[in-house]
């Protein structure tokens, strides 16, 4: 061991010390100069090796030496510097430069926090500068790192920074001290202020801030940098890694409760780094484009393709089918899927109708029903089958009518007139209480011609009620349908109504009887005139038969007239009130139509 | 009847009073004032009183402390009830008295009272059929001598309610396939709202209540965790809830795997594992048999084991793909599993967790889904106790957003950690490292909250 050879130069210690290129040089302040372009790149790669060792460091304090997650860092840092060297050959210069730190020649002022910290450790152990070489390994990345972990009281027992460093072997890399005296001196144990084992990374730190006025005084230097999420979370797991947090390893079997401990790696973890680069941007576009509906629906089906035996098959299909009523799940993949099942090839055919049937009949709502059978082509056997599904639904009718009205595929529009009287001669009531109420469907004029077509007298209730109604759009509406119709079974359907009404008939109806040259058509008319053939007699009514029954053009109608006007002279006078005889004459006569 | 009867009969008839006000409160958060459900859960509550009593006919309750009382009985608390307690002590209401002259309007009326939170006039407040009545003298007083509830309290209770939906939900669909949905969609929607004032804070009792006496206990850390975690991405408390709805029933197939696999020490055999792995399809099926099903928690149940490139369960099929609510639910999922504490071993710390899950077959893509997740953990969380440098002890209660390190804190012992008389409070933010107290040194991972 050499001695310095005059006071104020360095004592360079190390193994092959001749090969330090710092030797003899002086070290000043002046020698502050930016670093180069392609430096600054490289000096990111120096800090995340800086904060690594200084991690480590702590790592040291709360695990017992040989643990693995410190074995893990020392060895993640060994390769670091392999994988710094691996780029540059020459070896790698920390000088402590006032409260600075420089690397090589070049200030280390890009991240000046880490720089002046661990110029601050390096200073209180006496260091003025490391030269670390090429091929360092993994026992002096362990000296490096215990240096800078080692309690001051540690040191000072084994007698200062450099019989600690003498005693373990560091072929590649060299410690420069301070010369003593250059440097404050290491308090002695027990002047130290405190009592109880001292935290030496705290002590530093605070002899920092009592008596160096470079040390910052935290983030709050650099806080109005710091306004993104980003850095506010860098910031604060910066401030971890600059102070001891953490209390202690992990939790021991039995312990009561303890919190995850964050370590002070975290962000300085490149790996972690790298997940909280992205701002969240990813993640609201897949939220945007994904739709959790659509995949619901898939793994409904695909469960009840995998049921295990046929009473899994069951109760899934319940469960299928329970969902597929909630309108949320009608998506563009509902048609997909249903197509799927008809397609022989995955499900089998029976099955596969069968599921395809059940599905489109249990979709609740009507517009769906109708979209997915006016998209889906079906075979006559299915469109069978599905009608028959439909058929069975609460909302059957409605649903049903609505089908009616839509342009749908020939195999399901073929089959459905059927189903739907068939439905409604089941009970007639609801279907007039239906078609009451579902009025726009019903006055379509591919239903009512169904209806007039089916003779089945479903739509004499519908249509008694229509009549006497007001107001009267509805009932003008459903007249023209069937006056339009002009077929016998219209013209009977409107006889039984007007029949049934009674007085009071509204006389548009009347007119549209006047429509039908037929004999049926007479009959109600006449029976019409008859019933006001009183003294009490609804002018309004007569007027109106009468002039239908000369609006029918049969020859029969006018003899009726006729007879009418006469009755007077005849035998049997007055067959018929004056007002009638008067109305009859005017109408042969064309007298004005009101 | 006898007298103890009779005043069993009274209870109870409060206690259905107190349950259905609650619930109607809890549905008009939901829905609009015109919503059948808000309707309906109204006439509820106005029948309920107008029920027959075998004592007086009107019924008052009392707030006392979170918690409402019928003469001095507490009443059964669920997250109902407990939010109707809050909601009243926010008025700064400390009893109200129902008689049978309430009318569904009143009802309705005394709803929005209570969502407004505005504090009631100082003579009471009266509407047909219901007396509000204000602070005393003394509660006033107290009000203004203590200072305001710790922050970190209101999300240990949304902690607490949420577990104890959460036991109930799992004993209902063990026992028979059978959600109280409404249980859970209000602590959902709570734990959202308080997301969306509070942010990450709603995690911090996840980080600091871990001992493991809940079995569910996991189901509602990932509950919160995630809601934290998507609270970004949610444009009102609303979709949030949604979307911690999902998360919160994301293991609910579990409550069909038989206990002692459940509750195994030791590694699952072959055959045990595989029962376990159905507890996604017996979520669906547990989900699907339930009305008004949302799809997300269908996708959520059976996709937050699916990992990319056929890693995981089940095995992946044409088109099912986790969406980015599983993702999140997966990830925090594996976290929370990873971190939390087992009777047979301790939790990972978060950088080992998360080293361990990117390392997981099929997980390299959901590196900015864990990204979100480091976002929203917090380092010194309220709750815990802090050492300060100069030797204090204290307690955290708020967290500043934008310096956390500098939080809000109750002093608790002087600089020789020896228990002080007055615990005082103080923002570290206005002390800095030199001069006066400094910041923090250590966080110490005590369960502060125990104390609570
Ligand atoms: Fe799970
Ligand atoms: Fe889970």
């Amino acid at each position: 061991m050499r001695q310095p050879k005059k006071p104020g130069e360095a004592l360079l210690v190390g193994n092959d010390a001749e090969k330090g290129r710092m030797a003899g040089q002086p070290l000043t302040d002046e020698r502050i100069v930016r670093a180069p372009g392609t430096a600054t790149a490289r000096h990111e790669e120096i800090e995340a090796l800086l904060r690594g060792l200084l991690v480590a460091a702590r790592m040291l304090l709360l695990y017992p030496a040989g643990h693995n997650r410190v074995t893990r860092k020392l060895a993640d840092l060994r390769d670091d510097f392999a994988a710094l060297f691996a780029e540059r050959a020459e070896p790698l210069e920390l000088t402590v430069a006032g409260h600075r730190l420089l690397v090589g020649d070049a200030k280390f002022d890009q991240f000046s926090e880490i720089g002046e910290g661990f110029a601050g450790y390096l200073r209180h152990r006496h260091i003025r500068a490391i030269v670390i070489a090429p091929g360092i390994e993994l026992d002096e990345v362990r000296l490096l790192v215990d240096l800078l972990g080692i309690d001051h009281r540690a040191l000072f027992r084994v007698g200062g920074t450099k019989p600690f460093l003498d005693a373990r072997p560091h072929p590649h890399v060299q410690f420069l001290l301070f010369e003593a005296g250059a440097a404050p001196a290491l308090p002695a144990p027990g002047t130290g202020t405190e009592d109880g084992p001292l935290n030496p990374l705290l002590q530093s730190i605070a002899d920092e801030a009592a008596g160096a006025p470079g040390m910052p005084a935290g983030p709050q230097g650099n806080a109005q940098a710091m306004n993104s999420d980003q850095e506010r979370f860098e910031q604060q797991l910066e401030e971890f890694a600059l102070r001891d947090l953490l209390d202690g390893p992990a939790q021991k079997p039995g312990e009561e409760a303890v919190a995850f401990a964050i370590e002070p790696g975290l962000l300085m973890d490149a790996e972690i780094q790298g997940c909280i680069a992205d701002d969240g941007a990813e993640m609201r576009d897949r939220m945007r484009r994904h739709s959790s509906e659509d995949t619901a629906l898939r793994i409904l089906f695909r469960m009840l393709a995998e049921a295990p035996d046929e009473e899994q098959y069951r109760q899934r299909r319940r469960l299928l089918l329970q969902a597929v009523r909630d309108p949320r799940f009608f998506t563009g993949e509902l048609i997909h899927v249903i197509r799927r099942l008809l397609d022989k090839k995955d499900w089998g055919f029976e099955r596969g109708t069968e599921l395809a049937q059940s599905v489109i009949a249990y979709v609740n709502d009507a517009a769906a029903v109708t979209q997915l059978l006016a998209s889906i082509p079906l075979v006559p056997e299915a469109a069978k089958g599905v009608l028959a599904c439909l058929a069975a639904r609460e909302d059957a009718l409605p649903l049903l009518g609505r089908l009616l009205t839509s342009q749908l595929p020939s195999t399901i529009a073929a089959d459905l007139p059927r189903v739907f009287l068939e439905l409604a001669e089941a009970d007639p009531r609801r279907f007039t209480q239906w078609a009451l109420q579902d009025r726009p469907t019903l006055l379509r004029p591919s239903v009512v011609r169904i209806l007039i077509e089916s003779s089945s007298g479903l739509l004499v209730p519908v249509c008694e009620r229509l009549l006497l109604e007001r107001p009267a759009h509805d009932r003008k509406k459903l007249l023209h349908l069937l006056g339009s119709n002009g077929s016998e079974a219209a013209l009977r359907l409107l006889a039984r109504a007007v029949r049934a009404c009674g007085p009071g008939v509204a006389s548009d109806a009347l007119q549209t009887l006047g429509r039908f040259p037929h004999p049926l058509a007479l009959e109600v008319l006449r029976e019409v005139v008859e019933r006001n053939n009183r003294d009490d007699l609804d002018l309004e009514e007569v007027e109106a038969a009468l002039h239908s029954i000369h609006a029918l053009g049969i020859k029969e109608a006018h003899a009726l007239l006729w007879e009418i006007v006469q009755s007077r002279r005849s035998l049997f006078s007055y067959a018929y009130v004056r007002p009638v005889r008067v109305v009859a004459e005017s109408v042969l006569q064309g007298g004005v139509r009101r | 009847m006898n007298d103890l009867e009779k005043r069993v009969r009274d209870v109870e008839r409060a206690e259905e009073l107190v349950r259905c006000l609650a619930s109607a409160l809890s549905a008009r958060r939901i829905y609009s004032q015109e919503h059948p459900r808000v309707k309906k859960a109204v006439r509820t509550f106005v029948a309920a009183i107008r029920a027959p009593a075998v004592g007086q006919p009107q019924v008052c309750v009392t707030v006392t402390g979170h918690t409402l009382e019928y003469e001095g009985m507490p009443i059964t608390d669920n997250t109902a009830t407990l939010r109707l307690a809050m909601c009243l002590e926010e008025v700064r209401c400390s009893g109200v008295e129902f008689g049978t002259g309430l009318t569904p309007e009143s009802a309705a009326d005394f709803l929005e009272v209570l969502l407004r939170g505005e504090p009631i006039p100082a003579e009471g407040m009266r509407l047909p059929g219901i007396q509000l009545f204000p602070w005393t003298k003394e509660e006033e007083e107290d009000e203004s001598e203590f200072p305001p509830l710790p922050e970190f309290d209101v999300p240990l209770l949304v902690y607490r309610a949420a577990l104890d939906v959460l036991d109930q939900t799992m004993e209902q669909a063990g026992a028979r396939n059978d959600l109280a949905m409404d249980d859970i969609e209000e602590v959902a929607l709570w734990t959202a709202e308080e997301s969306f004032s509070r942010g990450a804070q709603i995690v911090a009792p996840t980080q600091v209540v871990r001992q493991d006496k809940h079995t569910w206990q996991h189901s509602v850390n990932v509950f919160l965790i995630s809601t934290a975690v998507l609270q970004p991405f949610a444009k009102d408390p609303r979709e949030l809830a949604r979307f911690g709805q999902a998360a919160f029933l994301h293991d609910i197939g579990k409550s069909r795997i038989p206990r002692e696999i459940l509750q195994k020490r030791d590694r699952l055999t072959d055959e045990e594992f595989a029962i376990m792995r159905r507890h996604t399809e017996f979520g669906v099926e547990i989900l699907a048999s339930c009305p008004d099903v949302d799809p997300l928690a269908l996708e959520v149940a059976y996709c937050h084991h699916m990992r990319d490139g056929g890693h995981g369960y089940p095995k992946p099929f044409e088109g099912i793909k986790p969406g980015p609510v599983s993702d999140v639910v997966q990830v925090v999922d594996m976290f929370e599993a990873l971190t939390a504490p087992r009777p047979y071993k301790g939790g990972l710390d978060v950088a080992e967790a998360l080293k361990v899950i990117l390392k997981t077959p099929g997980m390299e893509a959901k590196r900015a889904t864990m990204g979100l997740l480091v976002r929203r953990l917090t380092l010194a969380p309220p709750g815990s106790e802090v050492v300060l440098e100069t030797g204090e002890h204290a307690i955290v209660l708020h967290t500043h957003d934008d310096e956390p390190l500098r939080p809000l804190v109750r002093f608790i012992t002087d600089v020789k950690g020896v228990p002080i008389d007055k615990p005082f409070d103080a923002d570290l933010r206005q002390y800095g490292v030199q001069g006066g107290r400094s910041p923090i040194r250590k966080v110490l991972l005590k369960p502060a909250y125990k104390a609570l």
